[in-house]
């Protein structure tokens, strides 16, 4: 019997060590992101240990983490001392947005000087800030600072990190103060490496203060040591959406998959859906996220956007008026929805929003910049200007205001062109150059959509040509990157002027053609026309005005077809907003405008144009493809599809795998072989023919590269059959033969300057030089910057008695500033006087003789014009 | 042999330069031009015929189009085995420096020389080189060699990399220096010789349309066309072209009778032979002409400079009619001159 004490202080011992090691290893579990192990470790303990407040909070983690606020909440306030769990208790009833509660909660916390007493302080002011109470909020946060600087370094992790969150506050009215929030979170970083939130935090500051990667860093710094932390993981997301990578939605995936009761990831998986025009899928996840929190103001804020973007304006104010009810001073909701007004190319709406939160929030600098911004996109640069600096001012972190006003302050350097409809835009170096030929194009382009669309956009409409394409993506985006070549805002078109891009790369007056054609689309839909419905119909309407204008189709886009990787037409929005590989964004350009094709030729013009109208009334594509095309769009999807197949027939068997075609600079035997054997193959022909081209052995070439125009005749790439034929025609000496390829070449192929350009030399050698002039004044609209061919050009045009063209010629050798300017103004003078404009002639050689007085023929034509002038008068 | 004088010429350059007063000695004094063309180590074949090309263009152009006479061209070359009868010698540094000090001697007091430099060059050694075959030419070799010319007007025009770096040592009174790159770090082969040689060679550089090349021009034309030549093949330039003729050391890239640099470039005139200094004393006639014309070149000299402070209606009216009176002054002078219209 005497053994027994021993044995049972033995056997308490053991379980005394026993639950130290659990508790470890439940730590351990909790610090590794294993929330559901942690969580039973820690229940288990805390059965034995109701007392332990490191173990209650750590549970009450483990389960927040995972989604599990009731649980969380009736642990917090079953605490043997529930004051020392008041603050924790206030953090999950504002989850659940029971602010009234919280707001009790956090006080208690306060007054009970419980050892997280300052969190509760700073919670508190968070609270009150986020239901509009602003400036006592900002009173209390503005302590904080007192706190720190009396805390003679003594401050714990914690408080460091209330310190922060407070400081972050109060950099909306100074911004310097950004950085003493990071300081602060930094050092309590460093005080408890294995605490996250610090590092969560201030990846959510750099983020805030638009440095994504540094904001990655942080997180990817946390997920190393917690692949599955929920703060990290939504800061992740977020920095990705920011970057505008498709890997977001990858991520909030993970973290759904950890805690589904995630309110923040609810509302940004609902925002990717607005922006990506899934209406449908963003309600599903704002109803989630508001069943998590009704009072959310973010899930809110998402309900009222997906109701402004289907046109719900009436819900919309709805749910605006109950925000503002929750929070009268919150400008948040009208500033996302100025954001995502943009994401849909809704720039009068961002502009109406942007104005609301100014006015409910003047410290919102955000609002103020999308103002600015949106102001600019409408074409009102004085007053973007104005509130581009106000923004600027109040967060000169942000480089999207900074770079627009850098790029306002390069305005003065441009000139302003103006026509019957439009406001040309244009750098002063290159300004009389583009207008005169901009000009004629913007007004036909003009006529040609007021002919079929019947409607007018607002007026004038403003075309401004960047000369540097980083200059036009900051006008765009406020920042470098952008792929595309234009954009248009509305009565606002911006794109690169050709000079931004190399020879060859597009073909400037096509792409403005499809600019404006968006003008009008988004005027007759007052906007609301979706991404796949106006790109693809812009194309179409590129097609329509010159042959070989606008995407065509491609090897590439015939294998996506084969492989079953295009889009269905009801799912083509996604292809541009939500592409499953980045080249289905190219794709989805050229079928989208096939689509229009084929409603154009089966249903005629109006039916586009009523298409266009019923998105302005709201209807939807199911709808209007219903109503208007009278065709169920399930139906359509599959009759579109067999339009594809039916019309891409022969190429689509040409490229079907038959072999290996031996690659290009193989053995010509080889490739002979292979065509021998495979004779349907439009790979294995083309690459024969280019290599009998190469090694001269034209007439040989001949055969082949005609099978591959059988095969694929609409293929007009640079490696066309066309263009090898038409040098096989020239090698063989039959230029007749190379003009008809070259012809066949350009209007498969917009922007091919140098068969623009082979083209007017084999017709000139042909004596055609009113079709040489045709083709040389097409080169022009891909690469205007080349004197010698404005040269050739007038003298062609002059050949053929085109005076005025010839005229427009010599004068766009002068715009280009010539070294030998004289001379180019005195060819000017003589292009003048052929046009019967004496009076310009005149002008134009005192200018020349201006800069060069001792040049006889000028000063001989100065006397015949002033004679000339005298027998006029 | 008869001194080759262009009236045209002096017409010009006293509008332009203000010297109305200069005497028709000092011009023709100007005439005796000579020329050293050096072409350095092509590295390759494809640039060692390029280089001797533009040298044998640049040799045919001076003494055919320009009037120069040929024992006063010569043409140092990489090989001159290759093509004796045009290349005079090998262009290594001691051959280089020799011939300056031959020049030197056969010059008058107001000759001019003109040194064309065709090659690549480098600078990674603290001081620019010109490479030739043996030790490279340096700009202290040349400080040294051009002192025999003290009182001619000498022009240096370095068409290859690095040879900005020739600049500041050469620079000095009565002295054009241009350089195909602003400093010796530009050091990439250059383009600059092909549109230098284009525009002594060809049509297109007589800018101010009076039938002859100044350096001035020459200088402009290349520069512009080398820019242009970038421009079009979508490269970053990596070539600036500077002239400098006030002899403080720094060269300018824009250039003119207005700005720092020029007006001495401006008088360095090739070519426009028409009528010889014989042929005008032996016809007062024509000398009168031409005087009367250089009077009304010089009115619309002075009243370009008026241009900004005048009406723009105003300046031209004005300009029109002096244009007018130019051009019929012309015709009497080619009338006379047996070349009417």
């Amino acid at each position: 019997m005497t053994r027994y004490p021993a044995l049972i202080l033995a056997s308490v011992l053991t379980a005394g060590s026993l639950q130290a090691q659990t508790t470890a290893e439940a730590r351990e579990s909790l610090q590794a992101g294993q929330y559901e192990d942690a969580a039973g470790a820690f229940r288990a303990i805390l059965e034995n240990d109701p007392s332990s407040y490191d173990v209650r909070r750590d549970l009450i983690r483990a389960l927040l983490a995972t989604g599990k606020y009731e649980a969380s909440e009736l642990l917090a306030r079953e605490a043997p001392a529930p004051s020392s769990f008041a603050n924790t208790l206030g953090e999950i009833l504002v989850l659940r947005g029971r602010v009234e509660e919280a707001a009790k909660a956090f006080q208690e916390s306060i007054d009970a000087n419980a050892r997280d007493a300052l969190t509760a302080e700073v919670n508190l002011a968070e609270l009150l800030f986020s239901r509009g109470e602003i400036d006592e909020a900002m009173t209390r946060f503005d302590r904080f600072i007192d706190i720190y600087n009396t805390s003679d370094g003594r401050l714990s992790a914690t408080e460091l990190v209330a310190v922060g969150r407070a400081v972050r506050y109060l950099g909306r009215t100074n911004p310097d103060l950004f950085q003493d929030a990071l300081r602060a979170f930094d050092e309590a970083a460093s005080i408890a490496p294995m605490w996250h939130e610090p590092r969560v935090r201030a990846g959510e500051l750099f983020l805030e203060k638009y440095s994504s990667t540094d904001a990655q860093s942080e997180f990817e710094k946390v997920l190393g040591v917690n692949p599955r932390h929920p703060g990290a993981l939504l800061g992740l997301a977020k920095a990705l959406e920011f970057d505008g990578t498709s890997d977001a939605g990858r991520v909030l995936g993970q973290l759904l998959e950890i805690n589904s009761n995630h309110l923040e990831a609810r509302a940004l998986l609902a925002n990717q859906h607005l922006t990506r025009e899934r209406y449908q899928d963003a309600y599903e996840q704002t109803e989630m996220a508001l069943a998590i929190n009704p009072n959310s103001l973010i899930a809110l804020t998402t309900l009222a956007g997906a109701h402004l973007l289907t046109g719900d304006l009436e819900k919309f104010q709805e749910v605006r008026e109950r925000v503002l009810q929750l929070n009268p001073r919150y400008s948040g909701l009208d500033t996302k929805l100025a954001e995502l007004a943009v994401q849909t190319r809704r720039y009068g709406d961002a502009v109406t929003r942007a104005e609301a939160a100014v006015e409910l929030d003047p410290y919102s600098w955000t609002a103020w910049g999308l103002l600015g911004m949106n102001e600019l996109r409408l074409g009102d640069v004085e007053q973007g200007r104005t509130h581009l600096m106000r923004a600027f001012e109040g967060d000169p972190y942000n480089p999207w205001f900074k770079n627009n006003l850098d790029l306002l302050d390069t305005f003065e350097r441009f000139e302003i062109h103006e026509t019957d409809h439009f406001e040309l835009f244009l750098h002063g170096t290159e300004s009389s150059l583009l207008a005169t030929y901009l000009a004629p194009i913007a007004e036909e382009a003009y006529e040609s959509l007021t002919r079929r669309y019947g409607g007018e956009p607002l007026l004038p409409v403003r075309a401004e040509l960047f000369p540097s394409h980083a200059d036009f993506s900051v006008r765009t985006l406020g920042e470098a990157g952008l792929g595309a070549l234009g954009v248009s805002f509305g009565r606002v078109l911006v794109m690169d002027s050709p000079g931004a891009r190399e020879r060859g790369d597009y073909n400037w007056a096509s792409v403005f053609w499809h600019e404006l054609a968006h003008t009008f689309h988004l005027a007759i839909s007052d906007n609301l026309v979706p991404r796949w419905f106006s790109e693809g119909l812009a194309v179409h309407e590129q097609r329509k005005a010159r042959q070989g204008w606008g995407h065509q189709v491609t090897i590439p886009f015939l294998r996506a077809l084969a492989e079953g990787n295009l889009k269905k037409v009801s799912e083509l929005n996604d292809g541009f907003m939500r592409p499953d590989y980045p080249q289905q964004v190219i794709f989805s350009y050229y079928q989208s405008s096939l689509v229009f094709q084929v409603i154009e030729d089966r249903y005629g013009f109006s039916a586009i144009r009523q298409m266009l109208e019923g998105y302005r009334r709201g209807e939807t594509t199911v709808e209007l493809f219903e109503s208007i095309l009278g065709i169920d769009l399930e139906d359509f999807d599959k009759e579109f599809e067999e339009f594809l197949q039916d019309r891409f027939r022969s190429p689509l068997s040409g490229l079907e795998e038959m072999g290996e075609a031996p690659l290009s600079g193989s053995d010509i035997t080889a490739l002979e072989n292979y065509a021998n054997l495979h004779p349907g193959d439009f790979i294995g022909r083309l690459r024969l023919g280019a290599a009998l081209v190469g090694e001269e052995r034209y007439t040989d070439a001949q055969p082949h590269l005609q099978a591959a125009r059988e095969i694929f005749p609409d293929y007009g790439g640079p490696d066309s059959p066309y263009w090898y034929l038409a040098q096989a025609h020239m090698g063989a000496g039959n230029l007749t033969g190379a003009a008809q390829a070259l012809s066949q070449l350009v209007q498969r192929s917009e922007s091919n300057y140098d068969a623009y350009t082979m083209h007017a030399d084999v017709l000139a050698q042909l004596n055609r030089p009113k079709e040489a002039a045709d083709a040389l004044d097409k080169a022009v609209l891909v690469w205007p910057y080349e004197i010698e061919l404005h040269q050739r050009l007038a003298k062609l045009h002059a050949e053929v008695g085109n005076y005025p063209q010839a005229l427009r010629e010599r004068a766009a050798v002068v715009a280009l500033n010539p070294t030998d300017k004289a001379q180019a103004l005195y060819a000017l003078a003589i292009a003048y006087q052929e046009v019967g404009d004496l009076t310009g002639a005149r002008r134009a050689v005192l200018q020349s003789l201006e800069i060069a007085p001792n040049f006889d023929a000028a000063l001989e034509l100065l006397l015949m014009l002033r004679s000339g002038l005298m027998e006029k008068s | 042999m008869t001194p080759q004088a262009s009236l045209v010429l002096l017409g010009s350059v006293l509008a332009f330069m203000g010297l109305s007063g200069a005497s028709l000695e000092q011009v023709s004094a100007q005439e005796q031009t000579h020329a050293l063309i050096v072409v350095g180590l092509g590295g390759n074949a494809d640039y060692r015929d390029r280089f001797h090309n533009q040298a044998v263009a640049l040799r045919e152009a001076l003494t055919s189009k320009h009037g120069m006479l040929t024992e006063h061209v010569t043409y140092l070359g990489e090989r001159p085995e290759s093509a004796p009868e045009v290349v005079t010698d090998k262009s290594t540094r001691d051959n280089v420096l020799s011939y300056l000090s031959k020049i030197a001697q056969q010059m008058g007091s107001s000759d001019r020389l003109l040194v064309i430099l065709i090659g690549h060059g480098t600078s990674d050694q603290a001081e620019a080189r010109f490479n030739v075959t043996g030790p490279d030419l340096a700009p202290s070799d040349l400080q040294m060699a051009l002192t025999g010319f003290p009182t001619q007007t000498l022009a240096l025009v370095h068409t290859g990399s690095a040879s900005g770096g020739f600049l500041g040592p050469l620079s000095g009174p009565n002295r054009i220096i241009i350089t195909a790159t602003r400093t010796q770090r530009e050091r990439n082969a250059t383009e600059f010789a092909q549109f230098f040689v284009e525009a002594i060679t060809g049509e297109n550089a007589d800018l101010d349309k009076d039938e002859r090349v100044s350096l001035l021009e020459a200088y402009q034309y290349a520069r512009e066309e080398v820019v242009r030549f970038y421009e079009d093949e979508n490269e970053i330039l990596t070539e600036h072209a500077v002239l400098d003729d006030n002899g403080d050391g720094t060269g300018s890239e824009e250039v003119g009778l207005n700005e720092p640099d020029g007006s001495l470039a401006a008088g360095f005139q090739l070519g426009g032979i028409s009528v010889t200094e014989e042929e005008i004393n032996q016809n007062p006639e024509l000398l009168r002409l031409y005087e009367e014309r250089s009077q009304i070149q010089a009115r619309i000299t002075e009243l370009r400079v008026l241009r900004d402070a005048m009406q723009e209606e105003a300046y031209m009216a004005a300009m029109e009619e002096l244009l007018v009176e130019l051009a019929l002054k012309n015709r009497e002078i080619r009338a006379k001159e047996g070349n009417g219209l």
